[in-house]
């Protein structure tokens, strides 16, 4: 059995979208890691993002906890009974350097297992000038307090779309 | 199918003024960059950076943004229209003792896209007796092709040392 399986690519089509979901994820892996490169509509420099699971929209039941790095020296941020976790998704906006898409990598370990779920993610959106959220760089914990195995995770862009050609792709990492 | 699959490794032998990969095939959508890295710096306080460069390109085509920990001090790393690469950190180098080795990991998505300009995200550090560096952030080549071949410089030294380990992988998208 291979460590790493793809369970999914996404490629944001002509016009973009305003979110991605996985649905119907498996529950034959240990942990699950989504590798993307994703680029706003909105006239930003870069632009937030939310991940959700399961379909909740209310309840308050995330947290998170991110460094961040934009334009200043890293300083921290936490954001505690929240319906979303965000910052893992962040990406360049239209008022980025053209073509520029950001990079990031989220890992969900023991995605199924009974206990509250934990996602931590790093990403980086580069840019040409230095002001003040000209860039974002961000290392984000979150946590989804459910006991519930995660059947699908919802990547929503933090205003508007994510552009086209943005690109999220969902692995499976086997334990045996 | 493996969905993770190595592309190329090697470990020095000897010194290196570089290493390219070059042998990046269209069977995947994003590539990982594992690197356990020392350079011949020999500056105070002992780290360094390594350099990516993309298709063999060495005009000021790159550029850096990112946020680190030097010991209790954390700063910013920005650089623009730069010719040494995107720079990912941190490497050990002299004066740090010998055995010490950076770690550093880089992914690069969507590689093969021609409608989005290369890039990366890269989180490293190294600890030592006296002063450790942390970094998380990344970088844009402001080129749309497809990356080809990607080269990691040895920082503000000239070589790479013996026993750095460098290892490229392949994310599959089907």
């Amino acid at each position: 059995m291979a460590t790493l399986e793809l369970i999914t690519n996404t490629v944001v089509g002509s016009g973009g979208a305003s979110s991605v979901t996985f649905s119907s994820i498996p529950d034959t892996y240990q942990h699950l890691m989504i590798v993307a490169s994703g680029r706003s509509a909105r006239s930003v420099y870069q632009d937030g993002s939310n991940m959700l699971f399961n379909g909740e929209t209310s309840g308050n039941n995330q947290s998170a906890v991110t460094i961040v790095n934009n334009g200043n020296a890293p300083a921290g941020t936490s954001e505690t009974n929240d319906n979303r976790v965000s910052y893992l998704f962040d990406c360049p906006g239209a008022d980025a350097l053209a073509d520029q898409f950001g990079a990031n990598i989220v890992y969900l370990p023991n995605y199924r297992w009974g206990e509250f779920k934990n996602v931590i993610g790093w990403n980086s959106n580069s840019h040409t000038t230095f002001d003040t959220n000209d860039y974002a760089n961000d290392i984000c914990v979150g946590s989804w307090r459910s006991t519930a195995a995660v059947t699908s995770i919802l990547i929503k862009n933090g205003v508007g779309n994510f552009d086209e050609h943005s690109t999220f792709t969902l692995y499976g990492i086997n334990s045996a | 199918m493996a969905a993770w699959e190595v592309i190329e490794s090697t470990t020095l032998s000897g010194t290196s003024t570089g290493v390219t990969f070059s042998s990046l095939t269209t069977d995947y959508v994003h590539l990982l960059v594992k690197m356990t890295v020392r350079t011949d710096l020999n500056t105070t306080p002992g780290y360094d950076y390594v350099g990516i460069q993309f298709n063999g390109d060495t005009g000021g085509n790159y550029g850096t943004t990112a946020g680190y920990g030097f010991n209790t001090t954390l700063g910013v790393a920005e650089e623009a229209a730069n010719i040494n690469g995107m720079k990912v950190r941190s490497t050990a180098c002299d004066p740090e003792n010998a055995l010490m080795f950076g770690q550093i990991e880089v992914v690069i998505p969507s590689y093969q896209s021609t409608n989005q300009n290369g890039c990366c995200v890269g989180i490293g550090g190294k600890a030592g007796s006296s002063n450790g560096f942390n970094q998380f952030g990344g970088g844009y080549w402001d080129n749309t092709a497809a990356i080809t071949s990607v080269t990691l410089n040895p920082g503000g030294g000239t070589n790479f040392n013996i026993g750095s380990t460098f290892t490229i992988y392949g994310l599959r998208s089907s």
